[in-house]
């Protein structure tokens, strides 16, 4: 027990010191992982113990991590994307695995070579999605094409998983495919009833998950005691393992079918958070396990050896990604971010290579240097990133090029800046008013939308100096100043103070900030672009909670009244003070308002309101 | 592994069985898991096997809801019930002790019986908190009299622990307690003091200075199983420290939650132990019942009867003593003294100890634990009990109050810029929300700006569960990403239906995928502000402040009614024929609008004049935004 403890103490206390230096560094979690791994294992302080069996144990987070993927996988997602999934991300694994096959068969037996062309075609889906999600390229054609190569890869895993036993060049019993004491053994059955059992244990995964499960979450669920649930669901998915293992396929196909199946539930999210930590900690501490297992004498000796499988794997996936998306017509750029984004090994490679070692497809001979180079490839992703960025420049700004509209308009009184969310409210009361102010929209698909609506919207940036005048800014009254971007707000009404003081300025301010900034310019009219939507869904709020609608009106007001009236003095120590003395006035003025409004609403409830409610018959 | 999953497999099912079962006729779910526990033994299906190993395992869950009773626990709180924790509580232990000592001194040598008297005048944590939070009664007076008697008996494992080696007739100083770890037990008393402060001063400062840091750190990175990992890498780390020094490690991350809970990763901490906590400390319960021994149960059925009988009324009969003695009030006695009516889970904990340091023979022991297995399983089959047929339990008048609406619990999801405001407003108001946000910077920028704020990921079940949103009667989204706020509204709808949803938007498609969710209460975030805007620029044109308003409420009124009929179009008729109809709404609001200024125009130069508008609105025109819904 206390073994245990000081283990699972210790590897915790690794990740959590790794991971967040791994991805201060710009790194991806699983990377930090591996190190954490490489430092407590034998080649580092030599803390752990018995990495094999940890390593055994963890691999159950893949089976988790399969189920999660299936819960997820909408069926009308993968319908839509259907083409790019299966033409150009089976393309990729089945070119990789077959280009890497026959090299490969130059040094090893055939399925040797291709078992290993399958595990290192798929890349490294934690390190690619994290890196896009943080680099923003996830909407862009190119990131889109890279997901859609990714969710193959993810599906491959799971006929790989099937397929590799049966390239196993010695008869190992494997650790999955066959039952200990524990389990049945249908292995001694008739080829016909073992089939029959296999289809069997498939069939009754879909029909319990899809008329058993539901019922059953209910009636767990009214219970209310959260642990029966967590312990159903982890049930579920242990038991679908267990049946797989029983009939000999792979659990981790039982369970992204399960997961398949249970996609429509609508226990979705809590089996969802439910497994999610547990699948976490397994997959960190199996990724903890594979870096402990590296071993560094071995790559000592081989160094060129491992250094011409990581440029040859590199080279290989880059090439075919490459070569992929020019068959299916993609642009230049897409290509080259498809091959740099796409070239390394992946996590599942660990995975797959544990697998084969135990099913005795491969042997240590083999696994060691490649997953050397796999890891080594892995490190080198964030490499690749930087290094495409840098030759085709910045990406996904086709629409930059653009002309602005020609402005027809002239002799307005307002000049709009900005349709968005604010700018189209203010917009339109300003247009039912019968003012019609010149619109001019930086986004251009923005336009042809609000074009459609009816708005008469011209395309442009009014920061630059000939669009305002060409908007009538010299003739112009008023500015009113709604973009979203902060920096971009300023140097515009910056600009027009310059080239037209005449004009009085209006403008939202998406934050506290922003409304500093905006006060140190000068504006005539200034409004923080959540503040009026926060206090009248406060008011809403209060009659919900039993406030009278005419107390609530009044606290409101009282509370608008004196957030604005205090304003000024904010401004000026957010500007001379401290950061800690504008803290300390800010809870101040907090503690006031708090002390007034509910001075106020004691009052109002003693007296003021029976009067008021008297005279006008409260509903 | 095969083995493992399929052990797993088989306390997972049992429990999944007989904890629904159990709930339905209406007994806890500690009953349920002690069937399940009988069912899955040795002398039911005989389905497990190593009891023993996974019990002392899952003890760990023991530890683990320790430090979450400390983390609910504040240390203000704490230190306001020393006087019924040290009253109550002591009272009761050395009472009982002494009681038992004094009985069984006529079957057994003297120290053998002070052994016995200490172990068994502990009563069962786990059983008496579940049975509380179960039946509601966690945070009503006689709840916390309980509390506070339990606490006690976790303190007391302490001394008690350190007081057994002595007891034992021969001097074999086992050392259970620490097996691979540093043995400090042949230092001297000095320095092992010292040591023994010096771990507990280590927990204090971690959780007061190091935590905070760190946890900010692994919430930046955004990955929740690293915080997962590090919630248990503090329990588990605390509860080895304390092995060191050769106190129970209970204790620790009892000391490690009362650090940590006034941090802004309180909610979220709970929520990561929680779901471990509960599956261990299931199997634990689940590993009891299949430790019963029938065997020695069936051959000396007397003896355990009179130990069962003994330590169920000696405890009762203290109990209600000594809350006589406490002046808890009358109606409260009588449940105050049977909960704590068992044997504890302690005693497992315990009986092997002393059996090691040779303090007592095995065949007491494996009868003393026999007994008390059987007294933990009558546990609840008597609160049950009590609760039927003695107390005639009127609604006390705790509930009551919380139904003013300033009492009302509230909670905020998401503290951004709207909500930031919302929650003054409310603050302000004298309603104070439970306010949970998933950006660590901002939490912490928060802190200092003098909120309450909690870290943490709202769209998961067991946090909105730690928020309290079971009691809650309001929930106000405000997160800016449209697809976690459904997921979060979805979630909440489903599992508290009686909770109102207040949300806040910032797209009118957004407002749509709401209303298609039934959420009544939906705000466009900008839209007040851009209005106010354009009123502004209204004035800034030279209008009257006062038309300028009054155009804007028209406008807004307008706007509102129409909107309910723009979405049934575009959800029936599509989106062409929503964009004509949002086109023609426009062209009617400008022809109204315009219509109302001619008319005022012609009219103000009739001298319609100011004091009606003042009566009319109840306020001076110009400062009053909007009056009405």
């Amino acid at each position: 027990m206390d073994n245990f403890l000081l283990q699972l103490l210790l590897f915790c206390t690794a990740a959590i010191i790794a991971v967040p230096l791994a991805r201060k560094c710009g790194l991806s979690s699983v990377l930090g992982y591996l190190l954490a791994g490489v430092v407590i294992g034998p080649f580092g302080l030599s803390l752990m113990g018995d990495v094999e069996s940890v390593m055994h144990f963890t691999e159950f987070g893949v089976v988790m991590m399969l189920f999660l993927i299936g819960l997820e996988l909408k069926p009308s997602l993968l319908w839509r994307m259907r083409t790019p999934i299966l033409g150009m991300g089976g393309m990729q694994v089945v070119g990789t695995a077959l280009v890497i096959g026959l090299i490969g068969w130059f040094f090893v037996p055939w399925q040797t070579a291709l078992v290993v062309g399958l595990t290192v075609s798929l890349s490294s889906t934690a390190i690619v999605l994290q890196t896009m999600r943080e680099k923003g390229t996830m909407e862009t054609s190119s990131g889109r094409a890279v997901f859609s190569i990714l969710l193959f890869q993810d599906l491959a895993v799971i006929p790989i998983l099937s397929i590799l036993p049966l390239l196993a060049l010695s008869s190992v019993p494997g650790r999955f495919s066959s039952g200990e004491a524990a389990l049945l053994d249908i292995s001694s059955l008739p080829t016909m009833w073992r089939v029959v059992a296999t289809l069997g244990a498939i069939g009754s995964i879909s029909v319990i998950g899809k008329y058993l499960a539901r019922p059953i979450f209910r009636i767990i669920a009214a219970t209310r005691v959260r642990e029966i649930f967590i312990a159903v669901a982890l049930a579920m998915v242990v038991g679908i393992s267990l049946l797989m293992m029983v009939v000999g396929l792979s659990p981790a196909l039982g369970a992204f079918l399960a997961g398949l199946v249970l996609a429509d539930n609508e226990y979705r999210y809590e089996l969802e958070s439910d497994i999610d930590p547990f699948k976490g900690l397994l997959l960190g501490v199996f990724f903890i396990s594979v870096g402990a297992s590296l071993d560094f004498l071995f790559i000592g000796h081989h160094l060129l050896l491992i250094a011409a499988l990581v440029v040859g794997l590199l080279l290989v996936k880059g090439l075919i990604l490459y070569g992929v998306g020019f068959l299916f017509h993609t642009p230049r750029e897409v290509r080259s971010y498809l091959a740099a984004a796409l070239c390394q090994g992946g996590e599942f490679a660990f995975v797959l290579f544990e697998f084969s070692r135990s099913n005795g497809v491969l042997t240590d001979k083999v696994i060691t240097p490649c997953i050397s180079a796999v890891i080594i490839s892995m490190f080198l992703a964030p490499l690749f990133f930087m290094l495409q960025e840098r030759l085709t420049g910045r990406s996904g700004n086709e629409e930059q090029q653009r002309e602005a509209d020609a402005i027809k308009e002239r002799g307005a009184r307002v000049i709009l800046s900005g349709f968005g969310k604010v700018g189209a409210d203010v917009g339109r009361f300003l247009l039912s008013t019968g003012i019609r102010p010149v619109i001019v929209e930086p986004d251009a698909g923005h336009v042809a939308t609000l074009r459609r609506f009816g708005f008469e919207v011209y395309y442009g940036d009014v920061g630059r100096l000939e669009l305002l005048e060409a908007a009538g800014a010299a003739e112009a009254e008023l500015l009113v100043v709604t973009d979203r971007d902060p920096e971009k707000a300023r140097a515009l009404i910056a600009l027009a103070r310059e080239h037209f003081p005449q004009l009085k300025i209006a403008a939202s301010a998406s934050d506290r900030s922003a409304v500093y900034d905006m006060m140190d310019i000068g504006v005539s009219a200034l409004r923080r672009e959540t503040f009026g939507g926060a206090v009248e869904l406060g008011r809403e709020v209060l009659v919900r909670l039993g406030f009278r609608r005419y107390e609530a009106y009044c606290l409101t007001r009282l509370f608008r009244h004196q957030a604005e009236a205090f304003l000024p003095k904010l401004y000026h120590a957010h500007r001379g003070q401290s950061t800690a003395e504008y803290q300390l006035l800010y809870r101040r003025h907090t503690s006031r308002i708090a002390a007034l409004l509910q001075a106020r609403g004691e009052n109002n409830v003693g007296q003021n309101e029976k009067a008021w409610a008297a005279s006008r018959g409260e509903d | 592994m095969e083995h493992f999953l399929l052990q797993i497999f088989v306390f997972f099912v049992a429990a999944a069985i007989a904890v629904p079962v159990a709930k339905k006729i209406g007994i806890g779910s500690v009953l349920g898991y002690l069937a399940a526990g009988v069912i899955i033994g040795p002398f039911g299906l005989s389905l497990i096997d190593n009891v023993e190993s996974v019990m002392h395992f899952t003890e760990f869950g023991v530890v683990m809801m320790l430090f979450l009773i400390g983390l609910e626990m504040k240390p203000a709180v704490l230190w306001q019930m020393r006087n019924s924790i040290l009253g109550l509580g002591g009272g009761q232990v050395l009472v009982t002790t002494l009681l038992i000592v004094f009985v069984s001194v006529w079957f057994l040598p003297g120290r053998q019986a002070l052994v016995l008297g200490l172990i068994l005048s502990l009563s069962s944590t786990a059983i008496v908190l579940q049975l509380l939070k179960e039946r509601g009664r966690y945070d009503s007076s006689v709840g916390r009299s309980i509390f506070s008697v339990v606490l006690f008996h976790d303190l007391a494992v302490v001394p008690i622990m350190a007081l057994l080696p002595l007891l034992a007739p021969v001097g074999t100083h086992a050392s259970v307690q620490h097996g691979g770890l540093v043995d400090i037990s042949h230092l001297s008393g000095g320095v092992r003091f010292f040591l023994t402060m010096l771990a507990i001063t280590a927990v204090f400062l971690m959780g007061r200075f190091v935590t905070r840091p760190l946890f900010r750190a692994i919430a930046m990175t955004g990955m929740r199983e690293l915080f997962a990992a590090a919630s248990l890498a503090l329990v588990v780390g605390s509860s080895l420290l304390m092995m060191v020094v050769g106190l129970p490690a209970p204790l620790g991350t009892f000391l490690a939650g009362v650090v940590l809970a006034e941090s802004e990763y309180r909610h979220e901490l709970e929520s990561n132990i929680e779901p471990f906590k509960g599956l261990l400390l299931g199997i634990f319960f689940i590993s009891i019942g299949a430790s019963l021994n029938f065997e020695l149960l069936w051959e000396q059925w007397w003896v355990v009867c009179l130990l069962v009988a003994g330590i169920v009324v000696f405890k009762f009969v203290i109990l209600y003593l000594i809350a006589v003695l406490f002046r808890l009030p009358a109606s409260e006695r009588g449940y105050f003294s049977i909960v704590p009516a068992q044997g504890g889970t302690f005693a497992f904990v315990l009986l092997p100890f002393a059996v090691q340091s040779g303090a007592l023979p095995p065949l007491v022991a494996e009868l003393v634990l026999t007994a008390v297995v059987i007294t933990m399983f009558f546990a609840p089959l008597m609160v049950t009990a009590w609760e039927k047929f003695v107390e005639r339990r009127v609604e006390s008048k705790e509930g009551a109050d919380a139904l003013s609406p300033r009492g009302q619990r509230v909670i905020i999801a998401g503290f951004g810029r709207l909500g930031t405001d919302l929650g003054r407003l409310l603050i302000s108001v004298g309603i104070k929300p439970v306010i949970l946000d998933h950006d660590p910077v901002g939490v912490e920028a928060l802190r200092n700006f003098g909120f309450e704020v909690f870290y943490g990921d709202v769209t998961r079940l067991d946090l909105l569960e730690a928020a309290g949103a079971a009691e809650a009667s309001m929930l106000i989204v405000t997160i800016s990403n449209a697809e976690k706020a459904k997921e979060l509204v979805e979630l909440a709808q489903k599992h508290y239906p009686n909770l109102e949803i207040a949300i806040a938007v910032d797209d009118w498609r957004v407002v749509y995928e709401m209303k298609d969710l039934g959420v009544s209460l939906i705000r466009r975030e900008t839209r007040d502000s851009a209005l106010d805007l354009g009123m502004d620029c209204l004035k800034l044109l030279g209008m009257h402040s006062y038309e300028a308003f009054r155009l804007l409420r028209m406008f807004k009124h307008q706007d509102l009614k129409a909107s309910d009929e723009l979405y049934e179009i575009w959800r029936e008729k599509g989106e062409e024929t929503f964009i004509s109809s949002f086109r023609d709404h426009n062209d009617n609001l400008a022809a109204l609008l315009q219509c109302a200024q001619t008319n005022n125009r012609e009219e103000a130069g009739k001298g319609w004049a100011s004091d009606k508008i003042i009566r009319a609105t109840g306020s001076r025109p110009d400062d009053s935004p909007e009056t009405g819904g």
